[in-house]
């Protein structure tokens, strides 16, 4: 090795712990010359790679991917038939299981408790694990917007308290949750706002042709399990989709009733009332933080306006859909029950469904979106399963494996950029 | 500035255990490195955004089968990314050539000047690591962009300490002198 080689390394190795580039070409005068030009080298890329940045919100977006990642193989785990057997545990029933074995293994006082528990605390995972099952219970994509939302409020709220206790990576932790509630009330907001943009222009006099709607036993039966369906020919209603939800015959069912528009406004008013909450926590707790954690809580005021924005244009947007809007021409339907099918969701079975006249019709119309939503959601599970497992079968030659001991440990310096 | 990253090892293992909370903390800390490397070698936003997601969840895939017997965990990490960034390259016959203008924008937030001076300042150094020879501009990414210590660059790469310094000086050379050309 070169003399000058050899000074290089040892340059670049004192200043990657701290040391002056001045320093180090003090300590070699002789090769000072040329060593100076390709130190600066150096440090000129690794200041200029400080730039290479990804995408504003890339890195919070590829975090919730990771945690739903993480979530939905834990949730894998603990199913404990996969394939095979006559009951496979998924879907709608991994909730009711949750919230049986809740019953089973906590008293009604711990899980009541747990509700006002703060992350540093034993019982946050109960309560963590009791909003898991308030989600999951959230079928309609309404549910999931309300349910995301109030949940960024607890977060908000847990959030002032770790600031106010100066714990900023609690704080930076319940941020990256709260934007996943956020993000997760835009998505839903966005399906609401496809599924209204997908319905198309009908007569006045179509609803008597197409009321009560028929659906098929292959509908009726996804209904019932839930999203372990894979053979389904139903799509999703989505923008470019040409079938709805349900089959051909019931597909003018999808025209929104007055009542839809009721509670698009409602919902709109509920999430207004959370957003102005929420910042109002977050502000106020601002004031009263210790210093070193006034950036921690600035950052998860920033988060929570950004998301608010858009969870705002996308109420805007449906809004603004010409049938959600009340007095439109195809916004004539009659359904007193909708509301209450909202509160009542999770009694999504066959037994309260298309028996009797519109309201059933309408029910069941809703569930079974519901229904296809959860088989689209199990679909997405079900392709990333398949990903996932093409990558492990990648992951043989990619994955590095465990190579003999080289290198001590003590030698494994990290440095983190800024 | 390069700090030391704390209790990294606890993290490790509390994430090779299924604490999901471990796992996203070892994220935060190395999003970044990562990140930059593999926009390094791609010099494409979007390409390394495509990978970057691919190295992390590989990594939450394969973490369980992590032990603490040879090699540190940023090598291993550092590893999938390499991978991750040769398997890419075998798929992708012909390269994408350096496109840089949206990083510049997104790092630069909308002023004019900035925007310049910092689309310059990325397109300057991705165009000269992109001209290096693909094992000198390995090394340099993993050392001076990604911090990596020379151990754990060889680590990374499967090569001696020695070959490691060699590519470190030589590649550094010939990016001063391309930088100059620039």
């Amino acid at each position: 090795m070169a003399k000058i080689e050899k000074v290089f390394n040892q340059c670049i190795e004192r200043m990657m712990r701290g040391e002056s580039m001045e320093s180090c070409l003090a300590s070699f005068p002789r090769h000072a010359a040329e060593l100076e030009p390709l130190l600066r080298t150096a440090l000129k890329v690794s200041w200029k790679a400080a730039e290479f940045e990804p995408r504003p919100g890339f890195q919070d977006l590829l975090r919730a991917r990771l945690e739903g990642a993480q979530m939905y193989a834990q949730r894998e785990r603990r199913q404990p038939a996969k394939h095979g057997g006559g009951f496979r545990l998924q879907g709608a029933w991994i909730p009711a299981m949750i919230a049986i074995l809740a019953v089973i293994f906590s008293s009604v006082g711990t899980v009541a408790a747990s509700s006002y528990a703060m992350p540093d605390q034993t019982l946050y995972p109960v309560k963590e694990a009791t909003e898991t099952v308030r989600l999951a219970l959230a079928f309609s994509d309404t549910d999931k917007a309300k349910v995301n939302v109030k949940l960024a409020e607890t977060r908000s709220e847990e959030i002032a308290v770790m600031a106010s206790e100066g714990k900023t990576e609690e704080v930076g932790i319940l941020t990256n949750k709260l934007t996943t509630h956020l993000q997760e009330a835009q998505l839903a907001l966005s399906r609401i706002e496809e599924a209204g943009s997908t319905w198309e222009p009908v007569s006045l006099t179509e609803p008597e042709e197409i009321l009560p709607p028929t659906y098929s036993a292959n509908t009726t039966a996804e209904g019932q399990q839930g999203p372990s369906s894979q053979e389904g020919d139903n799509e999703p209603s989505e923008p470019e989709g040409e079938q709805p939800a349900v089959g051909p015959e019931a597909k003018p069912s999808l025209l929104p009733s007055a009542d839809t528009s009721k509670k698009v406004t409602a919902l709109k008013q509920q999430i207004e009332s959370n957003i102005s909450k929420n910042l109002g926590i977050l502000e106020t707790a601002l004031n009263e933080t210790p210093e070193n954690t006034k950036a921690a809580l600035q950052s998860a005021i920033d988060v929570s306006k950004e998301n608010y924005t858009q969870i705002q244009q996308g109420l805007k947007n449906i809004e603004n859909l010409p049938k959600y809007k009340p007095g439109s021409a195809t916004n004539t339907g009659q359904h007193k029950n909708s509301d209450q099918h909202e509160d009542d969701t999770p009694a999504n079975t066959p037994d309260n469904a298309g028996e009797n006249g519109q309201d059933n019709a309408l029910n069941e119309q809703e569930q079974n979106q519901n229904s296809n939503q959860e088989q689209s959601l199990n679909e997405e599970q079900e392709q990333e399963k398949n990903q996932n497992s093409t990558q492990t079968t990648t992951d043989n030659t990619t994955t590095p494996t465990q190579p003999p001991t080289t290198i001590k440990q003590g030698d494994n310096q990290h440095h983190h950029s800024k | 500035m390069d700090y030391p990253v704390p209790n990294e090892e606890d993290l490790v293992r509390e994430a090779i255990d299924g604490n999901q909370r471990a796992f996203t903390q070892i994220y935060e800390l190395y999003f970044n490195r990562i990140y930059r490397y593999v926009y390094s070698q791609m010099g494409n936003q979007a390409e390394a955004e495509d990978l970057t997601q691919d190295v992390f969840i590989k990594a939450l895939h394969s973490i369980s089968t992590f032990k603490f017997k040879g090699a540190p965990f940023s090598s291993w990490l550092f590893r999938i990314a390499h991978n991750q960034i040769i398997d890419h390259w075998r798929k992708q016959k012909n390269r994408k050539t350096v496109s840089l203008d949206q990083a510049a924008e997104v790092v630069a937030n909308g002023d004019p000047v900035q925007i310049t001076e910092t689309r310059a300042s990325i397109e300057e150094l991705s165009e000269a690591l992109q001209q290096l020879p693909p094992a000198q501009r390995e090394v340099i990414s993993l050392r001076f962009v990604a911090g990596l210590t020379i151990a754990e660059v060889a680590e990374t790469l499967g090569k001696r300490e020695g070959t490691v310094k060699a590519l470190q000086f030589n590649g550094t050379a010939t990016l001063r002198k391309l930088m100059l050309d620039i």
